[in-house]
């Protein structure tokens, strides 16, 4: 979602085979067979059929979704999207997309949670997939807000973006940078994906959002001829370690003074507005009718609070 | 001494005698790099003019070196006007010869540098007889009379054929909180074109600082990068590190050192922030690398001066207790274990 903005599809590959959806073959993944039958998260079963993504990467979600389940418990209320927003398409059907969000409850620290994907079939015949999951918290807390989004353009290449958002600025604050990046050894984790040959370094070309980013973020590109491999025994390990760091630090309340508040919620509308508005504002009508788009970016927009110009 | 008398020869075509002559000496870098910092040097008088007050550094800070001549420094501090918002400006260099390989790496395992965990050891093939370090810096810092961002240039070599370059346009504010300072001083002045030329050559590769805490201070279009080359060091210099610095620093002199409109409580933030920001990336990193290359004495010279101009411009009247009591704080830090140490503690060698 974040990434829609500043990120140019690929177009010289063929049309990539689409991974089947038979659950037979996902036998080894226990969350996979689960959700074949019922459905014990409570997130959207659209959301979690993420049909256009490769095996390792679909059982990747469902762990991270199981996790946040198994994390959070009832933390998190029940979906509540529209039918008509938790699955979306354009008329060719050349466009799909499934979103999901879950409002925290009164106590929680959580404001909400966003589950999305997105799949995009290029005229060049290639297709664009995006997965995002992305967690926002309340003004009762000034941990960091986590993001993660997978942007795959091709079987062999893929960007991925993974964070714990800084809440305030850490050149005055190192205690925070203390606190939530030094002390958790997050560093590890970026620099594990860092070493890899087959990573490098990605950019986003909007200065904005590269500023919201943390010093340990992890902003790659990654590029191998078995992704599968990669995936399930490199990215997955990694993001999921991540993604329990934010879990076990990010979830309690933390004492805010009223002056840090105020500070805190505008710089949270900034990150919201510039962030979300730039991204999804300018992205999904390119990919679908400006009738869905709309629909779409209402359901965003209202959760995110931001008044609609 | 030909060395010296061809110094003269190269430092006679530009005018530079508000600096401190050992600081436009760089005798231990290549012609190419020598070039291009009295080149900086230069750019700076002529866009500042009189803004920039002439060095008045001591003798013992100008020049200082360890007993047996293997580590040699040059500091120069030149003050801003007092109506100019500039309030300093810092160059130094620094030359340290190791005597073996491992001393070297120990050297880079044991410092708080920002490139500790970059040193490429495997990629890049040291020389098998003694091993050298430079550092090449200058940096300038404003007055809280503006909010634009401080400057930063640095270079680091240690092999004819590898060059780290550092340099950035350093936030005064927080980017998150004010888009609008990010689009004046980092959109507007398409300075982002900038570092893509060097993240464009297939020689260079971009370098993160090992601290969390001084990557955090960049900017979004800091220039980061280590240039790997095959002996044709000299053309990367001139005919892209040089003009991708030169740019830089034209954007910085003709951006950033006009008068600001800052309201009372702005102020406040900024000198809090500019603190920050001279404590740790600035002073800390000198600080507590110094003594690993020179004698504590010449460390503790060289980190007084840096505290005076520091501390006098953040609080009129900061007597020297305030630098026994800056002392002390540093003291009191605790200290990060040396990989040295703990590897010892384990039985293990260093290298």
């Amino acid at each position: 979602m974040v990434s829609l903005f500043h990120h140019a599809p690929h177009f010289p590959l063929p049309t990539p085979p689409s991974p089947p959806r038979t659950r037979s073959r996902l036998r080894t993944s226990i969350s996979c067979s689960m959700t074949s039958s019922s459905n014990p998260l409570k997130w959207r079963s659209k959301l979690l059929e993420f049909p256009h993504l490769s095996t390792s990467h679909r059982n990747l979600m469902l762990d991270l979704f199981s996790s946040i389940d198994t994390h959070l418990g009832s933390q998190l209320l029940p979906s509540s999207i529209a039918p008509n927003v938790a699955s979306f398409e354009n008329e060719t059907r050349t466009s799909q997309g499934s979103l999901d969000i879950r409002l925290g409850q009164d106590e929680s620290t959580i404001d909400f949670m966003v589950g999305c994907w997105l799949h995009c079939q290029l005229p060049s015949g290639s297709s664009l997939d995006i997965t995002t999951l992305f967690a926002f918290l309340k003004s009762t807390t000034d941990a960091p807000h986590l993001l993660l989004e997978f942007i795959q353009s091709s079987p062999n290449s893929l960007i991925l973006y993974m964070d714990l958002l800084p809440r305030k600025d850490l050149v005055l604050h190192p205690d925070y940078l203390q606190t939530f990046y030094q002390n958790t050894l997050i560093e590890n984790q970026r620099q594990k994906l860092d070493k890899l040959p087959e990573t490098q370094p990605y950019l986003s070309s909007n200065l904005y959002l590269r500023g919201i980013l943390s010093p340990t973020s992890i902003s790659v590109s990654i590029n191998c001829e078995n992704m599968e491999e990669m995936v399930r025994d490199h990215v997955g390990d990694v993001v999921k370690e991540m993604l329990r760091i934010w879990l076990e630090s990010c979830g309690g309340k933390r004492e805010i003074g009223e002056m840090e508040r105020e500070i805190l919620v505008r710089r949270d509308d900034l990150l919201k507005r510039n962030a979300v508005e730039m991204d999804i504002s300018a992205n999904l009508p390119r990919l679908f009718s400006p009738e869905v788009a709309e629909r779409v970016k209402d359901a965003i927009q209202k959760v995110f609070r931001i008044e609609s110009k | 001494m030909s060395l010296t008398s061809c110094n003269s020869c190269m430092t006679s075509s530009y005018d530079l005698q508000k600096w401190s002559s050992k600081l436009i000496e760089f005798p231990h870098v290549s012609t190419s790099h020598r070039n291009l910092m009295l080149d900086i040097l230069s750019s700076i008088d002529t866009h500042l003019g009189p803004q920039l007050l002439p060095s008045s550094i001591p003798p013992d800070l100008a020049y200082f070196e360890n007993d047996s001549t293997t580590s040699q420094g040059a500091l120069d501090i030149r003050l801003g006007q007092k109506d100019s918002t500039i309030d300093f400006m810092v160059g130094y260099w620094t030359h340290c010869e190791f005597p073996s390989e491992s001393a070297f790496l120990n050297f880079f395992s044991d410092c708080e540098s920002p490139f500790e965990s970059e040193f490429p050891s495997d990629s890049v093939s040291l020389p098998s007889e003694s091993v050298y370090l430079n550092m090449t810096t200058l940096f300038a810092i404003l007055k809280p009379t503006t909010d634009a961002p401080h400057l930063i240039v640095e270079f680091i070599q240690y092999h004819p054929n590898s060059l780290i370059l550092i340099m950035d346009l350093i936030p005064r504010k927080d980017l998150v909180l004010h888009p609008e300072y990010l689009q004046i001083f980092y959109e507007d002045t398409l300075l982002e074109k900038h570092r893509q030329k060097l993240e464009k050559l297939p020689e260079s590769q971009p370098f993160l600082s090992a601290s969390l805490y001084n990557r955090s201070h960049m900017s979004p279009t800091a220039i980061l990068v280590r240039i790997d080359c095959d002996g044709d060091m000299k053309e990367m210099l001139r005919d892209h590190v040089g003009v991708v610095v030169k740019d830089v620093l034209r954007i910085w002199l003709e951006n950033c050192v006009g008068r600001r409109e800052i309201g009372e409580i702005e102020r406040e933030i900024l000198v809090r922030r500019d603190n920050f920001l001279k404590r740790y990336p600035v002073y800390m990193d000198i600080a507590d690398n110094l003594p690993l290359l020179f004698s504590p004495e010449i460390a503790r010279r060289v980190t007084d001066a840096l505290l005076k101009v520091f501390r006098k411009r953040v609080t009129p009247g900061a007597t020297d207790d305030g630098i026994a009591e800056e002392h002390q704080r540093q003291m009191d830090r605790p200290k990060r274990v040396r990989r040295s140490e703990r590897l010892q503690k384990q039985g293990k060698r260093a290298i």
